[in-house]
C-alpha cells in the first residue's frame, strides 16, 4: 500500500468528515488529532490556530496538540509563543518531541549554543532521536563549527536520512562558502552520505558552486532559475553578500555606490523579476544603515528615499526616512511619522492586518506614547524629566530615596498637545495590540466573564478607534468606522463566558498589564492635573480614554504590578489601588472586579476631571459672570449625570451654585452632599459647612436669589428632588419644632438650625430636649466655629433651664433677643444659689448661669463686668467642653463683642437698613479696644452703599446722590492708624471708600486678611462691572447721538471684557453695521454666536435681516455718490433673507450694471458696456418671469427694463 | 486656545533616545539578536577579567566596576524576557535607528540557511524528517491506522484520478 501523501488531503473535507464521525471517545480523539494535524496544512496563522485550539478544547490533556500549536508558532516566526505553548505542557514539557521543539524554538530565537545543548540532550536520553542529532549539528554551524563537525562524524549515513543530511551540508556551505569544496569532497566524495547521481547530491553540488562563483557569474544565474523561486533568492543573496564583502574591503562610500550601481544595471535588466528589486532594495537600505551610523544624515536620506520610491508599499523605508529626520531634528519629521501611520492604515484597510502587522503598527504609536509619558533625559537635545507629562519625583527618608511620578503641570500648562500626544497614542497602541491577538473574540476581548463585561469592552474598542481618525484624518476615519463595525459585530452569542483557568500567555498578559498602567495614569491625571479651563476638548479625550480603557481592567494585572519585584518602577499603580478601594469601598482583602465596579471607577474618574475643570473655569473668570457660571454648572452637572453619588460633585456645585447666589438649588445640593456621605467625616466637611453658614443667612436674611433656566439640568437630583418636595409637603403641617428637626435631617451640619431648634424647645419648656439637640449639634457639626457655637449653645440651654425653674418669663425675654433684659432675673437667680438654698438647684451647674449673666452683660456693653461673669463660669466649669468654650470669652471678651456687633451690622444690611448698619459699625469701632477687627464691618457697609446706589441709579434713570461717609472719632492711642481711616472715608464715591477700608483692614489686623482679601476682589469685581456698565451707557449715548466712531472707540477701551461680553457685542456689530465695516461685523457675530448667550440669540436669528438691510443702504449711498464699483462689490456679495430683499436687491443690482455700463460706454469700452447692460436686463426679465413678477414693484422694474432696453439698443446700434 | 481640536497631537517637544541607554553603553546595536548582545557582554567580561588579573594598584576598583556595569546591562537587555521588557519601555531605541525590511533579513548571513531551508523544500518537498517546524514528519511522526484510512479517501490526486477513469468509462459505454 502507497503511503499516505498528507500534503495532498482534501484537509476541509476530511476535517468535516471526521466531525460528523467524532461521537464517540474515540472518533473524536481521531478528529482532534486530525484538526492539530491539519494546522500544518492551513492556509494562514489564524486558520491553523483554530484549527489547533478546537482539537485542544475536544483533548485538553493530550499534549500532541501544544506540541504542534508551538510548530505552528514556529512555522510562522513566533518562537516566543511557541516556546511559551511548550511551557504549559507541564511534566509533558520533558518527552522527547516536546524537547526537540523546544531546541528548534530555541534555535529560531538567536540562541543557537542553548539549542544545541537541548538537542544533545534529547539525543543523549532517547539514542533513537535521530532527528534532534541533525538538530544539534544544525545549531551549532555557526558557534561551535567543530562541534556541528563531529557531531555529523556520528549520524547515520543510509538514504532514509538523505533529506535531513541534504539540509545539513546545503546550510554549511551557505553559512560558510569557503568550505563548499571541503565539505562536498569530505560528504559527497571521500565519505558519501548521499547516493551518488541522486536529486540530494546535485543540489548539494549546485548550492556549492552559487557559493563559489564570481559576481558576473551569479548575476548571469540569476536568469537560469526560475522567477520567484526560494533558488533566485538564495542566489540574490549569495550576490549581495559578495558585494557586501568587496564594500567591507575597500570601505569607502565609492564602493557602495559601485555595487548600488551593479544592483541598479541588474534591476533595470530584471524588472519582470521582484527578487531582484528586492535586493536591490535591501541594499539600498544597508547603505542607509551604513551612512546613519557614519551620521552622514543626508547620505542616508537619499538612499531611502530610492529605496521608497521603489517600494511605496514598504512601510520599514519611511518609518526610515522618519528616524533619519528625527536625527537630523527636522521639523519634517513630524509629517514623516504621520506618513508612515498613513501607510500602516492604507496596509490595514487592503486587509493587510494580520497579528504581526498588527504589532508593527502598534510600535510608533507605543514609541509616541511613551515618550509623551515620560520623556527620556537627553542634555544634548534640552530634554529632561521635565518634559512629558509626568515627571520624576526623588524624596529621601532615612537614607532610602523613592521615585514617583506626578503630573507635570508647568510642562501641560505650557504645552497641552503632549497630553494629546499621550491620549491618542495609548489608545491606538491598545487597539493594535488588541488586533494582534486574533480573531478569537475571547481573546482579543481578554475573556470576557459576562455579556455586560463583553458589550462594555466591545464599546471600549470602539471609542479607542476613534483615536485613528484624529491622527490620521482621512485613512484614519475610514479605518476606525471599519474596525468599530467589526467589534460590533463580534459574536455575542459565539463568544463563549467561562472563566479563565489557563495562564496567560505573554501577549495578553503584557496588554493587561498596560491597560492597569494606563488607567493608574489617567487616575493621577484625573486627580492632580488643573485643566486648562480654556481645552475642554482635552478633558472630553480623557475622558473618552478612561471609558476606553477601565472596562479591561483587571484585578489580576493590578496585583501583578503591586508585587514587590516591582517595587522601583515608575508606575502610577499604588495611587489607582488606593483610589479604588477607596472608591469602591474594599478595605482589605483581594480586589474582586466586576463591570459593575470598572463602571463606577470610570465614573468617577470622569466626574473627577469635569468637577476640576468646572473650577479651574472659575478661577480663570475673574468677574465671573452669569453665563460663566451657568457654564461651570453645566460641566458640573454632567459630572453628576457620571457618578450620581459623588459627594464632590454635589460640593462643588454647592460652592459655585452659592457664588452664582442660586440659593435654593445650592440648598438641594447641600442636602444631596449629606445624603451622599452618609453623615460620615469628608475632606469636604469644613467646605460645606460654610457654604452652609453662608445659605443660612441669607435664608435668614430672607435673600431670595437666583434660579436657572428650565434648560438646566438637576440630573441626579431626582432622588432627592423627589424627597424634598414630600419633606415640604409633610413639613407644612407641622409645628416650628418639628420643622426645623426635619430640615436638620436635611443638612445634618448646619449649626444655626440646631440653635433655632434649641431655642425653640426652651421656649416650649423641653429643656431635655433641647439639651440632646445640642449634644447632637456638637457631634455633628465639626468645624471649629460650628464646634464653638454648639458648645455655647449647650450652656446656654443648661442656664435657660436653670433660669426656667423661678423665672421662665425672664427665659421668654431672653431668647426674644433682649438679653439685657434678662440680667435682673439671672442675678436673682444666681443669688439664691449662692445663698445655699435646697432643691431644685442641686447639684448646682450655675456656671451655666453665669454664662448667662456675661452675655447679658455683654448686651448691655458692660464689657468688664461681662468678662468678669464668664472668668466666674470657667472657674466653676468642671465640663471640658465647656470650659473651651468659656475659655476664649474669659480671657477677652472683644471677640464677643465683635461677633455681636457684627450680627448686628449683617442684620441691619439684610434689612436694607444702611444708616443703622452704619450706626452700629461706627459705635462698635470707637468702643472697641482694637478698632482694626472692626474694619471689615466698615468695608462692607460701605460696599453696600455702593451697591444701593447703583440700584437706586438704575430705578432713578440717572446718577443717585450718595451721601459722603461721617468722619469717626478715634482715640489716638488705640488707633494710631486714624489719620488713615479719615482720608480713605474721604473718598468721593463709596466704591473707593470701600476699597480703602478693605485695604486698611487687611493691612492692620491679622485676623481679617483672608477675608479682607476676598472683600477686595469683589470690590474689584464690582467696581469693574460699574466701569464696564459706564462704558456701555457711554456707548449707547455716542451711538443715539450718531458720534459712531467715538462709540467704538468707548468700546475699544473698555478692556477684554468687552470683546465675550454679548452687550457689549451686540452693541459693537450694530456700530459695525452702521459703519460699513461688514466683514467685522460678522467676526464679531461669530463670537457671540460661540458663546452660546441666551441673550444673544436674538441677535443671531435678526442678524441676516440687519446685514442685509444695512449692506444694502450703504450700496444704495455709494450709488448715490457714483462710487458704482464699491457698490458692485457689495451688492454682489450681498444674500438677500427674504422675497422683498430679493427684489430689492435684484433691482439695485440691475440698476448698479447699468450705471456700471454707461461708465464702462463713456470711457470707450463699448463690450463691456453691453455686456453690464445685458447681465442688468437679464436680472430684471427673471425677476419679472418669477411667480409674482416683481410683486408691487413690478411697474418700477418694468420702467427700468424699458429704459435699460433702448439703451442697449442704442449701445448695439451705435457700434462701429 | 491654542492647538487644534481633533487633529494629530503636535507637541512642541521633540522625539528624543537616552543616549544612557543599554545598548549605547553597552555599544551595540538595538537591532542586534540577544545572542549576539550576550556574546558582546561575555566578551567585555572577559576582557575585564583579564584586566583585573592584570591590574597595577592604581586602577584597583575599574574592573570591579566594568562588571558591576555589564552585570546591569545584562539584567536589562541581556535575556529574551528581560530585553522585551525593556524595550517596551524605550521602544524609541529601536524605531529611531535605521533598519532593514524584515524581508531583507532573510539575504544576511544568519537567515540564509532558512532560505537555502525553504529552497530544499521547494525542490524535495517536506515530507521526510529534518530539523525543521516545516518538516511534516516532525507533525506526525506516526498516524494511526484507522485515521490513516479515512485520510485516505480524501486524497485529491487519487480521488481526481478515479474521476477522470469513471469519465472515461461512461465516454467508452456511449461511443460504443
Amino acid at each position: 500500500m502507497a503511503a499516505l501523501n498528507l500534503r495532498t488531503i482534501d484537509w476541509p473535507a476530511a476535517l468535516a468528515e471526521l466531525r460528523r464521525q467524532a461521537t464517540g471517545p474515540e472518533g473524536r480523539r481521531r478528529f482532534a488529532r486530525a484538526a492539530s494535524l491539519a494546522a500544518r496544512f492551513a492556509r494562514g496563522f489564524d486558520e491553523g490556530a483554530s484549527s489547533i485550539a478546537e482539537a485542544a478544547r475536544i483533548e485538553p490533556l493530550d499534549p500532541l496538540h501544544r506540541v504542534r500549536f508551538a510548530l505552528h508558532c514556529l512555522r510562522f516566526g513566533l518562537h516566543e509563543r511557541a516556546l511559551e505553548a511548550l511551557d504549559t505542557l507541564g511534566p509533558a514539557k520533558d518527552q522527547a518531541a516536546a524537547r526537540t521543539v523546544r531546541a528548534l524554538a530555541t534555535l529560531q530565537s538567536g540562541e543557537d549554543r542553548r539549542a544545541a545543548n537541548i538537542a544533545r540532550d534529547v539525543h543523549v536520553a532517547d539514542p533513537t532521536s535521530i532527528g534532534a542529532a541533525f538538530l544539534e549539528a544544525d545549531a551549532n554551524l555557526r558557534p561551535h563549527l567543530k562541534d556541528a563537525e563531529t557531531r555529523t562524524q556520528s549520524l547515520p549515513r543510509d538514504p532514509a536520512w538523505a533529506t535531513a543530511w541534504t539540509h545539513l551540508l546545503v546550510k554549511r556551505i551557505v553559512a560558510r562558502p569557503r568550505d563548499s569544496a571541503k565539505v562536498t569532497k569530505q560528504h559527497l566524495e571521500v565519505r558519501p552520505v548521499l547516493t551518488k547521481g541522486s536529486t540530494h547530491e546535485e543540489l548539494v553540488r549546485r548550492a556549492a558552486g552559487w557559493s563559489v562563483a564570481a559576481r558576473g557569474e551569479l548575476a548571469s544565474s540569476v536568469k537560469t532559475v526560475r522567477a520567484g523561486s526560494r533558488a533566485e533568492e538564495l542566489v540574490l543573496a549569495l550576490l549581495a553578500e559578495q558585494l557586501r564583502d568587496d564594500t567591507s574591503r575597500m570601505s569607502s562610500a565609492d564602493s557602495t555606490d559601485n555595487g548600488l550601481r551593479e544592483l541598479d544595471a541588474l534591476y533595470r535588466a530584471n524588472k519582470d523579476r521582484p527578487a531582484v528589486r528586492r535586493i536591490y532594495v535591501a541594499t539600498l537600505t544597508r547603505a542607509a544603515i551604513e551612512h546613519a551610523a557614519a551620521e552622514r544624515w543626508n547620505a542616508a536620506l537619499r538612499a531611502i528615499e530610492v529605496a521608497a520610491r521603489l517600494e511605496p508599499h514598504e512601510p520599514v523605508h519611511l518609518q526610515n526616512r522618519a528616524a533619519v529626520l528625527t536625527a537630523m531634528a527636522d521639523d519634517a519629521q513630524h509629517d514623516a511619522w504621520a506618513d508612515l501611520d498613513r501607510l500602516h492604515y492604507r496596509l490595514a484597510l487592503a486587509g493587510c492586518l494580520d497579528a504581526e502587522t498588527a504589532r508593527r503598527i502598534a510600535k510608533p504609536h507605543r514609541m509616541f506614547a511613551e515618550q509623551a509619558r515620560l520623556t527620556p533625559t537627553n542634555a544634548a537635545s534640552g530634554t529632561g524629566s521635565s518634559w512629558g507629562v509626568f515627571s520624576v519625583k526623588e524624596e529621601t527618608e532615612d537614607g532610602a530615596t523613592t521615585r514617583t511620578l506626578e503630573v507635570n503641570q508647568k510642562r501641560l500648562d505650557d504645552d497641552p498637545e503632549e497630553l494629546r500626544q499621550f491620549i491618542h497614542h495609548r489608545r491606538a497602541e491598545l487597539l493594535f495590540r488588541h488586533i494582534a491577538l486574533g480573531r478569537d473574540p475571547q481573546r482579543l476581548l481578554l475573556a470576557p466573564a459576562d455579556a455586560r463585561t463583553q458589550r462594555a469592552r466591545v464599546r471600549a474598542l470602539a471609542i479607542s478607534s476613534e483615536s485613528l481618525a484624529t491622527l490620521v484624518p482621512e485613512e484614519g476615519r475610514v479605518l476606525a468606522d471599519g474596525l468599530a463595525r467589526g467589534f460590533r459585530a463580534l459574536p455575542a452569542g459565539r463568544t463563549q463566558y467561562r472563566r479563565v483557568t489557563t495562564v496567560d500567555d505573554a501577549a495578553t498578559s503584557s496588554l493587561k498589564l498596560q491597560y492597569a498602567e494606563t488607567i493608574a495614569d489617567l487616575a493621577v491625571i484625573a486627580w492632580t492635573w488643573g485643566a486648562d479651563a480654556r481645552r475642554a476638548d482635552i478633558v472630553d479625550e480623557l475622558i473618552d480614554t478612561v471609558d476606553a480603557t477601565v472596562p479591561f481592567l483587571e484585578e489580576s494585572a493590578l496585583t501583578a504590578l503591586l508585587s514587590p519585584d516591582r517595587a522601583g518602577e515608575l508606575t502610577n499603580v499604588r495611587f489607582l489601588n488606593a483610589l479604588i478601594r477607596q472608591t469602591l469601598g474594599v478595605k482589605d482583602g483581594a480586589l474582586v472586579l466586576t463591570d459593575a465596579l470598572r463602571g463606577r471607577l470610570a465614573a468617577r474618574l470622569g466626574a473627577e476631571l469635569l468637577v476640576t475643570l468646572a473650577t479651574r473655569r472659575l478661577d480663570a473668570s475673574p468677574s465671573l459672570p452669569r453665563p460663566e457660571i451657568e457654564r461651570a454648572l453645566g460641566i458640573v452637572d454632567r459630572a453628576r449625570q457620571r457618578d450620581p453619588d459623588y459627594a464632590r460633585v454635589e460640593y462643588i456645585a454647592a460652592r459655585i451654585l452659592t457664588i452664582g447666589e442660586f440659593y435654593d438649588e445650592a440648598r438641594t445640593r447641600v442636602e444631596r452632599f449629606f445624603r451622599i456621605s452618609g453623615g460620615k467625616d469628608s475632606p469636604y466637611q469644613q467646605g460645606i459647612e460654610e457654604i452652609q453658614r453662608i445659605l443660612d443667612e441669607k435664608k435668614k436674611a430672607n435673600v431670595a436669589g437666583n434660579t436657572r433656566g428650565p434648560g438646566s439640568t438637576t440630573a441626579g437630583s431626582s432622588g432627592s428632588g423627589g424627597s424634598r418636595r414630600d419633606d415640604e409637603d409633610a413639613l407644612a403641617g407641622g409645628s416650628r419644632a418639628d420643622r426645623l428637626e426635619a430640615e436638620i435631617e436635611r443638612f445634618p451640619a448646619s449649626v444655626q438650625l440646631y440653635e433655632e431648634l434649641a431655642r425653640a424647645l426652651c421656649k416650649d419648656g423641653r429643656f431635655d430636649v433641647a439639651r440632646s439637640w445640642a449634644t447632637r449639634a456638637m457631634g455633628r457639626c465639626l468645624t471649629r466655629k460650628a464646634q464653638l457655637r454648639a458648645r455655647v449653645l449647650e450652656l446656654e440651654v443648661i442656664g435657660l433651664e436653670l433660669l426656667a425653674r423661678k423665672h421662665f418669663d425672664a427665659v421668654e425675654v431672653y431668647l426674644a433677643g433682649s438679653h439685657g433684659a434678662a440680667l435682673v432675673a439671672v442675678d436673682a437667680t444666681i443669688a439664691e444659689i449662692d445663698q445655699g438654698q435646697p432643691a431644685p438647684y442641686a447639684p448646682p451647674p450655675h456656671y451655666a448661669l453665669h454664662y448667662l449673666r456675661g452675655m447679658c452683660l455683654l448686651a448691655r456693653r458692660e464689657r468688664d463686668g461681662a468678662e468678669k461673669a464668664f472668668r466666674t463660669a470657667l472657674e466653676a466649669c468642671p465640663q471640658q467642653r465647656s470650659r473651651a468654650a468659656l475659655k476664649p470669652l474669659a480671657e477677652n471678651v472683644e471677640q464677643a463683642l465683635l461677633d455681636q456687633s457684627r450680627a448686628a451690622v449683617e442684620s441691619a444690611l439684610a434689612a436694607g437698613k444702611l444708616r443703622d448698619a452704619m450706626r452700629e459699625v461706627t459705635s462698635a469701632i470707637t468702643e472697641a479696644r482694637a478698632p482694626e477687627a472692626c474694619l471689615l464691618d466698615l468695608a462692607r457697609v460701605q460696599l453696600a452703599e455702593a451697591v444701593d446706589a447703583v440700584a437706586r441709579a438704575t430705578s432713578a434713570g440717572g446718577a443717585a446722590p450718595v451721601d459722603p461717609a461721617a468722619p469717626i472719632k478715634l482715640d489716638g492711642t488705640r488707633a494710631p492708624w486714624r489719620e488713615r481711616l479719615t482720608r480713605a472715608l474721604s473718598e468721593a464715591t463709596a466704591v473707593k471708600r470701600a476699597h480703602a477700608v478693605a485695604k486698611l483692614a487687611e493691612e492692620l489686623h491679622e485676623t481679617s486678611r483672608n477675608e479682607a482679601g476676598v472683600l477686595l476682589r469683589r470690590i474689584d469685581a464690582f467696581s469693574a462691572e460699574l466701569g464696564f456698565a459706564d462704558a456701555i451707557a457711554e456707548a449707547t449715548r455716542l451711538e443715539r447721538r450718531g458720534e459712531l466712531m467715538a462709540a467704538l472707540s468707548v468700546l475699544d477701551g473698555a478692556g477684554e471684557r468687552a470683546k465675550t461680553d454679548p452687550r457689549a457685542l451686540r452693541l459693537r456689530i450694530m456700530l459695525l453695521l452702521r459703519l460699513d465695516r461688514f466683514e467685522e461685523a460678522d467676526q464679531s457675530l461669530e463670537i457671540v454666536k460661540a458663546s452660546g448667550h441666551a441673550s444673544a440669540r436674538s441677535l443671531v436669528d435678526k442678524y441676516p435681516d440687519l446685514r442685509f438691510k444695512f449692506a444694502h443702504g450703504a450700496a444704495t449711498r455709494m450709488l448715490r455718490s457714483n462710487d458704482v464699483d464699491a457698490a458692485h462689490a457689495i451688492l454682489v456679495a450681498l444674500r438677500p433673507t427674504t422675497p422683498e430683499a430679493e427684489i430689492e436687491h435684484g433691482y439695485s443690482l440691475a440698476f448698479c450694471l447699468a450705471r456700471q455700463a454707461r461708465l464702462r460706454l463713456d470711457a470707450g469700452q463699448r463690450d463691456e458696456a453691453i455686456t453690464r447692460m445685458s447681465a442688468a436686463l437679464e436680472i430684471l426679465e427673471s425677476k419679472l418671469a418669477a411667480p409674482g413678477g416683481g410683486g408691487a414693484a413690478r411697474s418700477r422694474f418694468e420702467e427700468l427694463r424699458d429704459r435699460l432696453d433702448t439703451d442697449l439698443s442704442h449701445m448695439q446700434n451705435s457700434r462701429p | 486656545m491654542t492647538g487644534a481640536v481633533g487633529k494629530r497631537p503636535r507637541p512642541k517637544g521633540r522625539l528624543v533616545v537616552d543616549p544612557n541607554n543599554a545598548y549605547a553603553r553597552l555599544g551595540v546595536s538595538p537591532l542586534s539578536t540577544t545572542e549576539e548582545i550576550k556574546a558582546f557582554i561575555l566578551n567585555k567580561r572577559s576582557k575585564a577579567q583579564a584586566s583585573n588579573r592584570s591590574r597595577g594598584d592604581d586602577d584597583f576598583g575599574a574592573a570591579e566596576a566594568e562588571m558591576t556595569r555589564l552585570q546591569e546591562i545584562e539584567e536589562e537587555i541581556g535575556t529574551p524576557r528581560a530585553r522585551a521588557k525593556y524595550d517596551a519601555r524605550h521602544p524609541q531605541n529601536e524605531l529611531l535607528t535605521v533598519q532593514p525590511a524584515r524581508a531583507d533579513r532573510r539575504f544576511e548571513l544568519r537567515a540564509r540557511a532558512d532560505l537555502a531551508g525553504a529552497w530544499l523544500i521547494e525542490e524535495l518537498g517536506a515530507n521526510d524528517l529534518f530539523p525543521s517546524a516545516e518538516s511534516i514528519a516532525l507533525w506526525a511522526p506516526d498516524i494511526d491506522a484507522d485515521l490513516d484510512q479515512i485520510l485516505k479517501r480524501f486524497e485529491i490526486l487519487e480521488r481526481d484520478a478515479r474521476n477522470i477513469l469513471e469519465r472515461t468509462k461512461t465516454l467508452d459505454q456511449k461511443d460504443r
